[in-house]
């Protein structure tokens, strides 16, 4: 039988030499397969890093800063659905990543919260400030809504800024759909009932 | 003279190696369409890319940038910048007067154009790009004719 010649363990002073051998392999497996973010702020609470006000019953027991399971792969090619929770890049600042819920698909017509309506008054695709997702962007929203800059804010968001999809949260996997249409009467006509291509 | 499972491994790291230097630092890649004559041609040219102007760090009004295409993420597209955040751009210049309706380029955002403005599908078309699109700053032509990709605009004095 033919023994195995295994790799040397590294020792004290190839540290630096490993460290750095060690660190492509990384930065592949993050470009294209997925990683670990800590995540921050409350707009996605109770989902994410929830916030309970001082003198709640509700101790959190977690961290401040919950850990989720994303991944890369075919983020840009296979079709974003109501409900998955994203990482983007924010339209409005590129190095800054931004955790949000889908909560419109391209060809949905969204009634958006107070911000946007005031600002934009006639609002486009419609008379009555709803908003129409454009073709290759959708619309995002945080889960806790006071606390969420997130598409009534600026707008739809292109689709190719997104770069992560969540798939492990401290409860468990994110199921598909689940959470979809949080607010309710957000999505006021979807893209499949408007025979508009929605996915 | 290296065992087979060394040779595999030194292969692997390599392949590790040059794909970080491929996404992260530069790259060469192929072009094909009219939106650039006559700065490039229709097909053939061979680009080196720089991937340290991603996400639009650095860049500024005049450089040419690659961006993924909008609406179909499998294209990516090659155009000049002609406007950065807060500036304001003429969206359709007529070709005698040169007037036309002004927009200010959103923060964020960045406003591009084919140098081939009649064949040209662009900001004209689709709007504001986010920064956030541009994967790619493009400095130099390898092939056929090796030439830097300068950044050609320059002030108009009054």
């Amino acid at each position: 039988m033919a023994s195995i010649l295994l790799p040397p363990l590294p020792s004290l002073r190839s540290l630096p030499s490993t460290i750095l051998l060690t660190l492509p392999p990384l930065i592949f497996l993050t470009d294209h397969v997925g990683s670990l973010f800590w995540v921050r702020g409350r707009s996605m609470s109770p989902t994410l890093t929830p916030f309970y006000p001082p003198g709640d019953d509700r101790i959190p027991t977690l961290p401040a800063r919950d850990c989720v399971l994303t991944t890369k792969w075919q983020v840009r090619t296979r079709p974003l659905k109501r409900g998955d929770i994203v990482v983007f890049r924010h339209p409005q600042d590129p190095e800054k990543g931004v955790v949000k819920r889908v909560v419109g698909v391209q060809g949905d017509v969204i009634r958006p919260r107070a911000p946007l309506l005031r600002a934009q008054g006639g609002g486009s695709g419609g008379g009555d400030g709803m908003v129409e997702v454009p073709k290759g962007h959708v619309w995002v929203e945080g889960d806790e809504g006071r606390w969420s800059l997130d598409s009534n804010e600026y707008g739809p968001v292109s689709r190719f800024l997104v770069y992560f999809l969540l798939l492990f949260l401290r409860m468990g996997w994110v199921r598909d759909g689940e959470g979809a249409g949080k607010r309710k009467g957000a999505v006021v006509v979807k893209a499949e009932e408007r025979g508009v291509l929605g996915l | 003279m290296q065992t087979p499972f060394q040779f595999v491994l030194n292969t692997i790291k390599v392949s590790f190696f040059t794909h970080l230097f491929w996404e992260h630092f530069y790259a060469v890649a192929s072009c094909t369409g009219p939106s650039m004559l006559p700065t490039l041609n229709v097909a053939g040219d061979l680009i080196l890319h720089s991937k340290l102007h991603s996400r639009g760090r650095g860049c500024k009004v005049g450089d040419l940038v690659s961006i993924i295409h909008p609406q179909d993420s499998s294209v990516y597209a090659l155009k000049r910048i002609v406007g950065m955040p807060g500036d304001f751009v003429c969206v359709d210049p007529d070709p005698v007067t040169g007037g036309g309706t002004m927009i200010q380029v959103p923060e964020g955002h960045c406003w591009i154009v084919g140098d081939n403005l009649p064949h040209s599908l662009d900001s004209r078309k689709y709007g504001p790009i986010p920064l956030g699109l541009i994967r790619a700053k493009a400095i130099a032509r390898l092939w056929p004719k090796m030439n830097w990709l300068d950044n050609s605009f320059k002030p108009i004095d009054e």
